[in-house]
């Protein structure tokens, strides 16, 4: 299917930038393809290069300076695209995520078992059996954009945001699942806490938990795990 | 030797040309709302091209120096004082110990730049000191320091009044988003043809539009955003994404601002007018 070149859309976004669209459904194989044309970019481009993401469906290239001629490295691009190798979808390592599904800290847990019709027990082990995967980081320094969340899940976003979600919560939020790296604003509906830090910055470097490609668990912890593993993180790290 | 904050006004922080290298983590690339005027403090005093400013959101902000050293402030029009005493903008400084300067108002424009001689000091991060929790503070806050290097010596006052004005333009040149060719004939004449204003909801995420227009686009799959995209919501209503914007939205993209425009609508104010003109990518001028 990414064999041909015509689901791709190449589009440049600004003068130094360039947007790749696919076209195709949104699945672990696109992602192996974006990852490894990524890859395979990087390598090509080095030296013009700031940097190259990607989302479920697209790829943002930063260039360090004005693209010259648009159309040709659009064909250079379209090029490249035929030479990246199609493998199965290499998972990352696969991270136990420890989340503490109590009414204290999920606060929504109890609407969204009403709306949903399923228990608190049942939402805890539907949401945390599937293996998710992540397909990138947006958001929020550290916010991991997942896959994989049981369709009896999804539930419709609060209708009035939250002025303050706490670091760490776990929310709903139509076909999403995911998890607030740092406090903030937002609309999710909240049926966890994770004490696991997903960015910190050590020695003036950001870093995140997850990447593209990696898979994520969710664990079932009590309120006295969760706060035992917050207090560990807390002596050891300086996480934010 | 610092610079105490005796007041801060509405909102200041640390801000360069921003950061590259974040945006796989979820980092925007920050730096100064309006490059041009940062860039224009730096070389009043002829500093590196990157050196570190305080940006100020209009007036109110006071500071108190430590040390010799020049400094120089450019804004689009504001009143400034040095020990209660009118200096100027866009020229040289002179600085010595305890002297205090204020801006006392701003009659145009939204965002200032105190550059000093060899820029503030402070953690890069990803080589950059603009600030943006989680990473650096949020903001400034009163009594707190910032910390610059003492300079004893002369500098030429070469760009002294050169003045800091943009051409009044309510026209913001504007490329084609990527969801631009989902948009209705109709929904691209209004978008083109009728002028907009300002909300009062200007952040350094994002400054939103006040008119709404009817949107007939389905939502899109969460795609990456840069500064200066205008997304389009649900409810019809346009939003421009400044310099602290997230790196991925859900919104269509229906038109990106050109970096000139971004500094331009940087610096206008909430009820300005203002109207968009499509230009080709390579067809931009300066």
């Amino acid at each position: 299917m990414l064999d041909s070149t015509q689901n791709i859309q190449v589009f440049q976004y600004t003068p130094s930038s360039i947007l790749v669209q696919f076209t195709t459904e949104i699945n672990e194989n696109l992602l192996q393809f974006m990852l490894n044309f990524k890859q395979l970019i990087q390598q090509k481009r080095s030296q013009q290069l700031h940097q190259v993401i990607n989302t479920y469906n697209s790829l943002l290239i930063t260039y360090k300076s004005t693209i010259s001629n648009f159309y040709t490295e659009k064909q250079a691009l379209l090029h490249l695209a035929t030479q990246v190798e199609i493998t199965r979808f290499k998972s990352g390592p696969l991270k136990q995520i420890p989340v503490c599904y109590d009414t204290e800290l999920g606060w929504d847990l109890e609407v969204v078992s009403k709306t949903l019709k399923l228990s608190i027990s049942e939402i805890i082990q539907k949401h945390s059996q599937p293996i998710y995967t992540v397909y990138f980081i947006g958001f929020l320094p550290g916010f991991p954009y997942v896959s994989g969340l049981d369709s009896s899940l999804y539930h419709r976003r609060k209708a009035q945001p939250r002025d303050k979600i706490p670091k760490g919560s776990v929310g709903l939020a139509d076909t999403q699942t995911g998890i607030y790296p740092v406090d903030s604003p937002g609309g999710w509906q909240i049926i966890g806490r994770s004490p696991q830090p997903l960015f910190e910055i050590q020695n003036n470097i950001p870093m995140a938990f997850l990447k593209a490609g990696d898979r994520i668990q969710f664990q079932p912890i009590s309120k006295a795990e969760f706060s035992q593993i917050e207090a560990e993180h807390a002596s050891h790290t300086n996480s934010l | 030797m610092s610079l105490r904050f005796k007041s801060t006004g509405v909102f200041s922080s640390l801000q360069d040309k921003g950061r590259v290298g974040g945006s796989a983590l979820g980092i925007p690339g920050s730096g100064a709302m309006d490059m041009e005027a940062f860039r224009l403090a730096n070389s009043i005093l002829g500093n590196p091209a990157d050196a570190a400013c305080i940006e100020f959101y209009r007036q109110g902000l006071e500071v108190e120096f430590s040390q010799k050293t020049c400094i120089c402030l450019v804004a689009i029009d504001a009143a400034l004082s040095l020990n209660q005493k009118p200096v100027h903008l866009n020229s040289v400084i002179k600085i010595k110990p305890g002297d205090v300067l204020k801006v006392e108002r701003t009659n145009d424009g939204n965002w200032g730049y105190l550059a000093v001689k060899q820029g503030f000091s402070s953690e890069e991060i990803l080589g950059s000191k603009s600030f943006y929790p989680p990473l650096t503070l949020r903001r400034f806050s009163s009594q707190d320091k910032v910390e610059y290097q003492a300079f004893d010596g002369e500098i030429e006052e070469y760009a002294s009044n050169l003045g800091f004005s943009r051409p009044f333009a309510s026209s913001l040149k504007v490329y084609k988003g990527p969801e631009f060719d989902q948009l209705s004939e109709t929904l691209r004449y209004q978008l083109f043809e009728a002028s907009f204003s300002l909300s009062t909801s200007q952040t350094r995420m994002a400054y939103s539009l006040h008119e709404r227009l009817d949107n007939e686009l389905e939502e899109m799959t969460t795609g990456p955003v840069l500064p200066g995209t205008v997304q389009y919501t649900p409810h019809g209503k346009m939003i421009v994404l400044m310099r602290d914007a997230q790196v991925t939205g859900g919104y269509p993209r229906i038109l990106q601002l050109t970096e000139a425009s971004i500094n331009q609508l940087a610096q206008m104010r909430p009820k300005s007018k203002i109207n968009f003109q499509l230009i080709e990518i390579n067809s931009e001028k300066t």
